[in-house]
C-alpha cells in the first residue's frame, strides 16, 4: 500500500490524525459536523429531537376529541369512586311525598324535608288507641301475642305490638308512629337489596338488618314498621293481611 | 406523552382528594363509628333539631332489635355560631351519666330531648352518640350530626 493510499484510508486513523492541519478550523469542523449529521429541514430546524429544544417550535395538532377523552376519564373516575366507597352507592326513589334514600347500610327518609313542628294539619292530641288498622291482621304460626306499649315524645307517639315465638325463643314487633311533623326515619340495613313491596297503592320497602327482616312504610303522618326473624313471604302475607277485608 | 400521563394522573389524585372532601366527617366525630354496616343492636335511630326565634330543642330517638338493657344517647352536644365566618363553639353538653334521662333501661325504644336558650338569628347543630347495650354487657355507639 502506498502512502497515497494510507492518507486517503478514512479508517486509517493514525495517518489521519499525523496528517492533519496545525491549525484546526473549529467553525469549519462544526459546519462540516452539521450538514453530515444534524440535517436540517428546510426552516432550519433540525430534524433530530435531541436537538436545542429552544429552538424548535413543532406546534402540536390539538387532539380532534380532546373534551371527549377528559369527559370519559372524569366518568370512568367516578365511577370507580362510586364502586370502592359504599357511602357513595345511593338509591333514592319518592315516594310517601319524601324522597327515601338507601345505600349499604342505612335507609332514610324525611331528611330535608319541611320539619317545622306545629304542622297545622297534625296539631291537636295524639290518639289515646292503638290505630289497629295500620297493623297485620296474621302473624306467622308459632307467634302469640304478649303486650302493647306506648311512649310519646314531643313530635310523635308509638305504639308498639310485640308477639313472641318460644319455640323459636324469638320476637316479633309491629310499631306504628304517629307524628306531628314530617316523618323521618333512619333505619339500620346491610347491603342486601332493598325490596319495594307495593300493596293497595303503598310502597312498603323491606329489607335486612343482619338476622332481622324489616319492613317501613309511610301513610300521611303515620310510619309503620314490623321487624323479626322471619322469612319474605311472611312478611309479604303480613303485609298483604293489613288490606285485606274480612281478616 | 409522559407530561400526559402526569396530567392524568394530577387530575385523578385531584379528584379523589375532592371526593374525600366531601365524604361524611367521621374522623370529627367524637367516640363515633361512622358508618356501620347493619347493626345488631340498633334497629333505628335518629334526631332533628329546631330553633324557634332561640329556643333551640334536639330530639333524638333509638331503636333496639329486641329489648335493651340500656338505650339512648351517651352524649348530647349542642354547637352555636353567630355566622359563616365564624367556627362552630360548644354551648351545652350533656352527659348520660349527669343527665340520666338520656337513656332508657330494660326497654326496646327510648328518646329524649335537650332543649338551650340560644340567640335569635344564630346557627345551631347538634350531635347525638347513641348508645344500645344488651344484657350481657356489649354496646355499641353510633355518632350523628344533627342539622336544623
Amino acid at each position: 500500500m502506498s502512502n497515497m493510499q494510507k492518507k486517503n484510508h478514512a479508517t486509517h486513523r493514525k495517518n489521519t490524525l499525523d496528517e492533519r492541519p496545525a491549525e484546526l478550523n473549529s467553525k469549519a469542523s462544526w459546519q462540516r459536523f452539521q450538514n453530515l449529521y444534524q440535517p436540517q429541514n428546510s426552516d432550519g430546524i433540525s430534524l433530530y429531537e435531541w436537538s436545542d429544544e429552544e429552538k424548535v417550535t413543532v406546534k402540536r395538532k390539538p387532539h380532534q376529541y380532546g373534551w371527549l377523552r377528559g369527559l370519559v376519564a372524569t366518568a370512568a373516575c367516578i365511577v370507580l369512586l362510586f364502586a370502592v366507597v359504599p357511602e357513595l352507592q345511593v338509591t333514592a326513589i319518592k315516594v310517601w311525598n319524601t324522597v327515601i334514600t338507601w345505600n349499604d347500610s342505612k335507609l332514610q327518609f324525611g331528611q330535608g324535608a319541611d320539619k317545622n313542628l306545629n304542622l297545622s294539619e297534625l296539631e291537636g292530641e295524639f290518639p289515646e288507641d292503638l290505630p289497629v288498622e295500620y297493623l297485620p291482621k296474621w302473624v306467622p304460626e308459632g307467634y302469640e301475642y304478649v303486650e302493647t306499649t306506648s311512649r310519646e315524645s314531643l313530635s310523635f307517639k308509638i305504639f308498639t305490638v310485640s308477639f313472641y315465638n318460644e319455640t323459636k325463643n324469638d320476637e316479633l314487633f309491629c310499631d306504628v308512629r304517629i307524628w306531628k311533623r314530617t316523618p323521618q326515619g333512619n333505619y339500620e340495613k346491610d347491603e342486601r337489596e332493598v325490596e319495594i313491596y307495593t300493596v293497595n297503592g303503598v310502597e312498603h320497602m323491606i329489607f335486612y338488618n343482619l338476622e332481622e327482616l324489616v319492613a317501613v312504610w309511610v301513610i300521611d303522618n303515620y310510619e309503620m314498621s314490623i321487624d323479626g326473624r322471619i322469612s319474605k313471604e311472611d312478611m309479604r302475607q303480613m303485609i298483604d293481611s293489613i288490606y285485606e277485608k274480612g281478616r | 406523552m409522559v407530561k400526559m400521563k402526569n396530567k392524568w394522573v394530577c387530575v385523578l389524585l385531584v379528584m379523589v382528594i375532592a371526593m374525600q372532601s366531601i365524604l361524611p366527617v367521621s374522623a370529627a366525630m367524637p367516640e363515633a363509628d361512622a358508618t356501620p354496616l347493619a347493626d345488631e343492636y340498633f334497629k333505628d335511630y335518629d334526631a332533628y333539631i329546631t330553633n324557634e326565634n332561640g329556643d333551640i330543642t334536639l330530639e333524638f330517638w333509638a331503636q333496639g332489635v329486641s329489648t335493651m338493657s340500656r338505650i339512648g344517647a351517651a352524649v348530647v352536644y349542642i354547637y352555636e355560631r353567630a355566622d359563616d365566618t365564624e367556627d362552630w363553639r360548644t354551648v351545652k353538653t350533656c352527659w348520660q351519666q349527669s343527665y340520666s334521662y338520656l337513656c332508657g333501661y330494660d326497654v326496646r325504644e327510648y328518646g329524649s330531648y335537650v332543649t338551650y336558650d340560644g340567640i335569635d338569628g344564630y346557627e345551631y347543630r347538634g350531635y347525638v352518640a347513641f348508645v344500645a347495650e344488651n344484657s350481657s354487657g356489649s354496646s355499641r355507639t353510633i355518632g350523628m350530626w344533627v342539622y336544623p
